[in-house]
C-alpha cells in the first residue's frame, strides 16, 4: 500500500513537471499566435487587442498562474484558433480518435498475440518463419510510409476506400451512416493494425519460446494436463506480467501515433487537432493535448506496475509483507 | 514391508534414442539397445555417470524427450505399447499410470501457481475430483510428505529445496500412480535432506505398492535402496541385476570402476590406503 501511494506520489511529481514545461516550451518555440494565427494584414491596434483578449499581454506570472488554473480544472482556456473552449474543440474529436484507435489496439493486440504464441510453439516450421518475417516488416517500416503506399493503391489507383475524412460529402443519414463511418476509417483503421502487431508478436514469440523451454512447462505436460492448459494456463500465464506492462507502455505511443493517422488520412480527430494546434502556436489548445498526453502516460505507467502486482501474485504476496 | 506383485510392468523392448542436430550438427546416440522392464512393486535403480543415457531411457517412457530426439523400439506399459501413442494418447498415461518427480524440483512448479493448485490441477482433471475434495486430498498428500497445511498455500519460490521436493513427491503421488519414475530426485539437496527425502519416497512407494524406477549416479546409495539395477555406459546397458549382486559381485569392469570411484570419493583427502593398512586389509 505504501509502495502504491509512493507510486502516484511520485506520478503527479511527473505530472507537475509536465505541467510547468508544458508552459514554457510553447513559448520559448519560435514564433508566437499573433505571427502564425492571424492574418498579417490585421493592424497593431487589431493585433494588440486580440493579444489583450489571449492574454498575452499579461505578465508571464500571471499567464502561468491562469494556465495552471484552467488545466487542474480541465477546462484548458479558449482555443486561439477557433476561439470555442479547447474541451468543446476535443469533445467533438476524441470520439474519432478512439473509434479509430480501440479497435486499432484490440485488433492488432488479438493478432500479434496469437500469432506470437503460434510461431512460439511451431518452431522452425513455415508459420514461424512467416510470423517472423511479417513481424519484423510490421515493426520496421514508418507508419506515414506504409499509409501512403495503401491511399495511392486503395484510395487512387483502385479507389476501394475514400481518399480522406471521415464521412461522405454530402453525409449520408440513418444506417447508411455508419456503413459510411465505417468505409471511411477501414483503411486507416487496417494501417494500424498491420502496423501494430508485429513488434508484439516478436516479444511475444521471444517470451513464450523461452517459457515453453522451461522445466514446470515439461512438468506440466508430465502431469497429463491438456495442451491448451500446458500453453496458456502455465507458459503464457508466467509471461503475462511483461507482457501486459509492454502493452499498457505502448498505449501512450499508439495515442501520439495518431497524429500521423489523422494527418495521412485527413481524419478530424484530437491528433490532428494537436499537430494544428502546435504549427498554429494555439497555447491553451497545444497546451492541453499534451497534458491529456502526459496524463494518459503516466495513467498508464500506474496502471502498468498495477497489473504487475495483480497478475504475479509472487509480487502481491511480497507487497504485502513488505 | 509389503509388497504387492502383479503384472501391470513397464517393459523397454530394445529402445535406442538418437538425438540429432547435436553439438556442431551431429548425431548422438544416447541410448543404444535397451530392454528391461520394472513390474509394481519392485524398485529399480539405473546408475551410470553423467551423459551415460540413463536420463533419457527415464524420460523416454512418458514420452517427454525433446523434438529433436528420434526414439525406436518398443515402451509397453501394463501390455499396451505407450511408444506408439500421440501426445493425447499419452494425457491418460502421463501422472494417472505414470508419475515423475524430476531432477530438480527447484524449477518443475510453475511459479504463479500455489503448490497446493499443482496437486488439484491434476486430480480435477485426471480423477474429476470435485475443488473442495481436491483441496483436502492435496492437504492430507502434504501431510504424507510430512508438509504442514500452510505449505500448500505457498508459491514454489516460498519453499526450501526439501520441501519443493517433497511437494513433487506429494503431487506425483495425488493420482495414486501404478509407477513413479525419479531422475537422480535428490542432486540438488544436501546429503542430509538427500537421505530424508529418498528414504520417504521409497517406503512410500512400498507402502503403495508402486514401482519406483530410479535414476542416480550414486551405485552404493542405488544398491542399498533398489531392488535390482542396471548398469549403462555410453547409452548401452553394461550389467544388470540384482542390487547386492551388482554391487557386491561386479561383472562388468566399467561398474568395477563406477563403484572404486564413488569409494575413492568418499575416503578422505590425507588418508588414502598405505602399503601396511593394504596388508592388514
Amino acid at each position: 500500500m505504501i509502495a502504491l501511494l509512493k507510486r502516484v506520489g511520485a506520478s503527479v511529481l511527473v505530472l507537475g513537471v509536465v505541467l510547468v514545461l508544458n508552459f514554457f516550451l510553447f513559448r520559448i518555440m519560435p514564433g508566437d499566435p499573433l505571427t502564425s494565427i492571424v492574418d498579417p494584414r490585421f493592424s497593431p491596434e487589431a493585433k494588440a487587442q486580440l493579444a489583450a483578449q489571449w492574454g498575452l499581454d499579461r505578465p508571464m506570472s500571471e499567464q502561468f498562474a491562469v494556465y495552471i488554473r484552467e488545466m487542474l480544472s480541465f477546462r484548458f482556456g479558449l482555443s486561439m484558433m477557433t476561439g470555442a473552449p479547447v474541451w468543446d474543440e476535443l469533445k467533438t474529436r476524441v470520439p474519432n480518435t478512439v473509434a479509430l484507435l480501440l479497435p486499432a489496439l484490440i485488433l492488432s493486440t488479438a493478432l500479434g498475440l496469437s500469432l506470437g504464441v503460434k510461431a512460439a510453439l511451431a518452431r522452425g516450421s513455415i508459420v514461424e518463419r512467416v510470423v517472423l518475417l511479417s513481424g519484423a516488416v510490421s515493426f520496421s517500416f514508418p507508419s506515414f510510409f506504409v499509409q501512403l503506399i495503401l491511399l495511392l493503391c486503395f484510395g487512387y489507383v483502385w479507389q476501394v476506400f475514400p481518399l480522406r475524412g471521415t464521412t461522405s460529402i454530402p453525409p449520408p443519414e440513418g444506417p447508411l451512416a455508419i456503413l459510411d463511418y465505417v468505409w471511411h476509417i477501414a483503411m486507416p483503421l487496417f494501417s494500424l493494425v498491420i502496423m501494430g502487431f508485429g513488434g508484439l508478436a516478436l516479444y511475444i514469440r521471444n517470451l513464450m519460446v523461452k517459457s515453453l523451454g522451461e522445466d514446470y512447462v515439461l512438468m506440466a505436460r508430465a502431469r497429463g494436463l491438456p495442451h491448451g492448459r500446458v500453453v496458456w494456463n502455465h507458459a503464457f500465464r508466467s509471461i503475462l506480467p511483461p507482457v501486459l506492462t509492454i502493452f499498457l507502455l505502448s498505449l501512450p505511443g499508439v495515442v501520439s501515433g495518431a497524429v500521423i493517422t489523422e494527418t495521412v488520412f485527413s481524419l478530424n480527430g484530437a491528433g490532428r487537432f494537436l499537430l494544428e494546434a502546435t504549427n498554429s502556436h494555439d497555447y491553451p489548445a497545444a497546451g492541453a493535448a499534451f497534458f491529456l498526453l502526459a496524463l494518459l502516460t503516466v495513467v498508464c505507467n500506474l496502471l502498468a506496475d498495477l497489473c504487475y502486482v495483480i497478475v504475479d501474485p509472487r509480487v502481491r504476496r511480497e507487497g504485502s509483507r513488505g | 514391508m509389503s509388497v504387492m506383485r502383479d503384472a501391470v510392468a513397464i517393459e523397454l523392448k530394445n529402445l535406442s534414442v538418437t538425438y540429432r542436430g547435436g553439438e556442431g550438427g551431429r548425431t548422438v546416440h544416447a541410448v543404444r539397445d535397451c530392454s528391461f522392464s520394472v513390474a509394481r512393486g519392485d524398485v529399480l535403480g539405473i546408475v551410470g555417470e553423467s551423459g551415460s543415457g540413463k536420463s533419457s531411457v527415464l524420460m523416454a517412457i512418458p514420452r517427454l524427450l525433446p523434438a529433436s530426439a528420434l526414439v525406436t523400439g518398443g515402451i509397453f506399459c501394463d501390455g499396451t505399447e505407450i511408444s506408439s501413442l500421440d501426445e493425447r494418447g499419452m494425457g491418460v498415461w502421463r501422472w494417472r499410470r505414470i508419475a515423475l518427480v524430476p531432477q530438480s524440483a527447484m524449477n518443475s512448479f510453475t511459479p504463479h501457481i500455489t503448490i497446493e493448485r499443482h496437486i488439484t490441477e491434476v486430480l480435477e482433471h485426471h480423477m474429476r475430483t470435485p475443488r473442495r475434495d481436491a483441496r483436502e486430498r492435496a492437504e492430507e498428500l502434504l501431510w504424507t510428505v510430512r508438509l504442514d497445511g500452510s505449505a500448500g498455500a505457498r508459491y514454489p519460490h516460498e519453499l526450501s529445496g526439501g520441501q519443493k521436493q517433497r511437494a513433487a513427491l506429494a503431487t506425483a503421488l495425488a493420482c495414486g500412480p501404478d509407477f513413479l519414475l525419479a531422475d537422480e530426485p535428490t542432486t540438488a539437496l544436501d546429503v542430509i535432506t538427500q537421505k530424508e527425502v529418498l528414504d520417504m519416497t521409497v517406503s512410500l512407494v512400498r507402502e503403495r505398492g508402486m514401482g519406483l524406477l530410479l535414476v542416480t549416479h550414486d551405485l552404493p546409495l542405488a544398491a542399498g535402496i533398489c531392488d535390482s539395477l542396471v548398469v549403462m555406459r555410453e547409452g548401452a546397458i553394461v550389467e544388470s541385476g540384482p542390487s547386492q549382486q551388482v554391487a557386491s559381485n561386479p561383472e562388468n569392469d566399467y561398474t568395477k570402476l563406477l563403484i572404486g570411484a564413488i569409494r575413492d570419493m568418499e575416503r578422505p583427502r590425507g588418508l588414502e590406503e598405505t602399503p601396511a593398512r593394504k596388508t592388514r586389509g
